[in-house]
């Protein structure tokens, strides 16, 4: 379903007492899309987890639009279009490609700090490896050099991404929301578990102890 | 069979079980006929989520009127209201902070001491609250006066909702466009969110010239696309010529229907952007944010009555301005205001129960 589609079905659950319902005003989609990004990211940490996979629709192709840092175009920055998702190991993160335009055959190899950026440039494999260069990325940004001799002056991208919505490539009344329909009833479980804490707080407006004490108690 | 003022004023007197004319004059019955008439709709205005209620105020509401908007983002609700007009100088001061803009053409009426001054005419200056027009006149002194700009309406109670649209530059470039005799295809520098059916407009394109204009999107690969000329994407356009050089991009983007923000909780954290415009309602104006790019917005309001009940009026039939089941509103709820007015508890509860099965 497309991420309208997605933002009606989650207003159809009426998630914590249907506060949310009205999805057609503005700041209740904008919240509800938030909503699904965390709860569908979430859904997706637990089943890379369970089962050490990610599914395929989950992942998102981009251009990434490389600034390179001196002439020869070696050493670049770019902008990543949201931040990459967080898996824990062996899955070093969200990436799953970063190459080259019109050069598919030797993706560039992910590092995870610059540290090892620099010894890499420098270890005895690094030239030999099958690879067209190295990147590594932070929450904003990819830093990365490509391997000596390779030139290009663009690349894609290719990972699972924690705002999928706001890819410049993605259309919101046309593309598939990156995660699997079958999967929305774990984003309504996980929503009414987080919106469920949230709204049994006890409250203090009446000033009976008995009241606040079974409040507590219900924590 | 019609139902004029007349027998409107007969059923009501009827319904309050005497003559209300022992009480009031026609005049002072018009003007508590238009009392019962403004705060019946307000009502069902409130109420308005069910279909009966839209039913039965069909005939006040403005469905899609589309206003044309400047970069002041703003439609006025009535006229604005002159509070001094400079007659050596042209320039007016207005009462609220106005939408025009210089060349903008406003429409005016003000009252001098000895004529009237009325037309309409392109302002040559502006700022918050002044306009100036090449009208002068130094032996007058002002009187009173307003103006329309082309962003008013005058018929507006209450909002429903709005739709923006606005002109944005695409923020993909043109990297070339591929002319031959049976197709034009354009390729931007990267990936972008254009599917099959995409509305641009494109200009600037030097040789292939018929790729100018509004035009569709076919999509034929990752960055690659057809130009059609109609929506269903059925009418190719074909080259004219070697593509040269040049070439802009840019997307009429209509957003969906939007409605007051109930909270600004969001606010705090996002900005208004043309895929989640928003508006308030201030200074007489809907003002609408961002205002950068706008073209148009189509309005979804509750109208000004477009009838008068007149007790005297025996020709214009009201059924053809109201449905029947609102007439029977104002008669049930005219007569528990009647009560209000002539301190009458015993009748106030008794014609709240009418009401209540009427509402």
């Amino acid at each position: 379903m497309t991420i309208l589609e997605a933002v009606q079905v989650i207003a159809g659950w009426r998630i914590g007492g249907g506060i949310y319902t009205d999805e057609s005003a503005a700041n209740n989609q904008l919240l509800m899309i938030n909503m699904l990004n965390t709860a569908s990211r979430a859904v997706l940490r637990q089943y890379y987890i369970q089962t050490r996979k990610i599914p395929q629709i989950a992942y998102q192709t981009f251009d990434v639009i490389p600034n390179w840092t001196n002439e020869e175009c070696v050493s670049f920055t770019a902008i990543l279009p949201s931040g990459v998702m967080n898996f824990p190991p062996p899955q070093l993160n969200g990436w799953d490609a970063l190459y080259l335009k019109c050069d598919t055959s030797s993706p560039l190899t992910e590092i995870e700090s610059v540290q090892q950026l620099r010894g890499y440039a420098r270890h005895k494999y690094g030239s030999i490896m099958q690879t067209n260069g190295e990147y590594f990325v932070d929450g904003v940004n990819i830093e990365g050099r490509l391997k000596a001799g390779v030139k290009s002056t663009d690349m894609e991208g290719r990972a699972v991404l924690s705002e999928p919505h706001l890819v410049p490539s993605f259309s919101w009344e046309k593309d598939q929301y990156p995660f699997p329909d079958d999967m929305m009833g774990e984003v309504k479980l996980y929503l009414e578990k987080e919106n469920f804490r949230s709204n049994q707080k006890p409250s203090d407006q009446l000033s009976n102890s008995k009241v606040d004490t079974d409040g507590i108690a219900t924590r | 069979m019609a139902f004029t003022g007349f027998n409107f004023k007969e059923s009501f007197d009827r319904r309050i079980d005497k003559s209300f004319s022992d009480y009031y004059n026609f005049d002072q019955e018009r003007d508590f006929y238009k009392r019962i008439v403004q705060i019946a709709l307000d009502r069902k205005y409130q109420t308005a989520v069910e279909q009966k209620k839209f039913d039965e105020l069909r005939g006040v509401l403005g469905g899609n009127v589309t206003v044309p908007l400047n970069s002041t983002g703003k439609v006025f609700l009535q006229p604005i209201a002159i509070t001094n007009f400079n007659f050596t100088t042209g320039v007016i001061t207005t009462a609220f902070p106005h939408n025009a803009l210089v060349g903008s053409i406003i429409t005016y009426s003000i009252q001098g001491n000895t004529t009237l001054f009325s037309g309409s005419i392109a302002a040559t200056a502006v700022t918050d609250n002044t306009i100036t027009i090449a009208v002068t006149s130094p032996t007058e002194t002002f009187v009173s006066g307003q103006l329309t700009t082309i962003g008013t309406i005058t018929d507006y109670m209450h909002l429903f909702s709005a739709k923006v649209t606005y002109n944005i530059p695409s923020i993909f470039e043109l990297e070339g466009v591929q002319s031959d005799t049976s197709k034009i295809i354009i390729v931007f520098n990267r990936r972008t969110n254009y599917r099959d059916g995409q509305e641009v407009i494109i200009s600037g394109v030097l040789g292939a010239t018929n790729a100018n204009g509004t035009r569709y999107l076919r999509q034929v690969g990752t960055r690659r696309f057809q130009l059609y000329a109609d929506k269903n994407l059925l009418i190719p356009v074909v080259g004219n010529n070697v593509y040269l050089s040049g070439g802009a991009v840019s997307i009429v983007y209509t957003s969906k229907e939007i409605f007051q923000e109930k909270s600004d909780q969001i606010n705090y954290i996002d900005e208004a952007d043309y895929r989640f415009p928003r508006f308030k309602i201030q200074s007489n104006a809907i003002v609408f944010e961002p205002a950068e790019n706008i073209i148009s917005t189509e309005l979804n309001y509750m109208t000004l009555p477009k009838v008068s009940i007149d007790p005297e009026n025996n020709e214009t039939d009201l059924l053809l301005y109201y449905p029947e089941g609102m007439i029977q509103y104002f008669i049930d709820f005219g007569a528990q205001l009647f009560d209000l007015e002539t301190r009458n508890p015993q009748g106030y509860n008794l014609d709240g129960n009418q009401v209540v099965t009427n509402p």
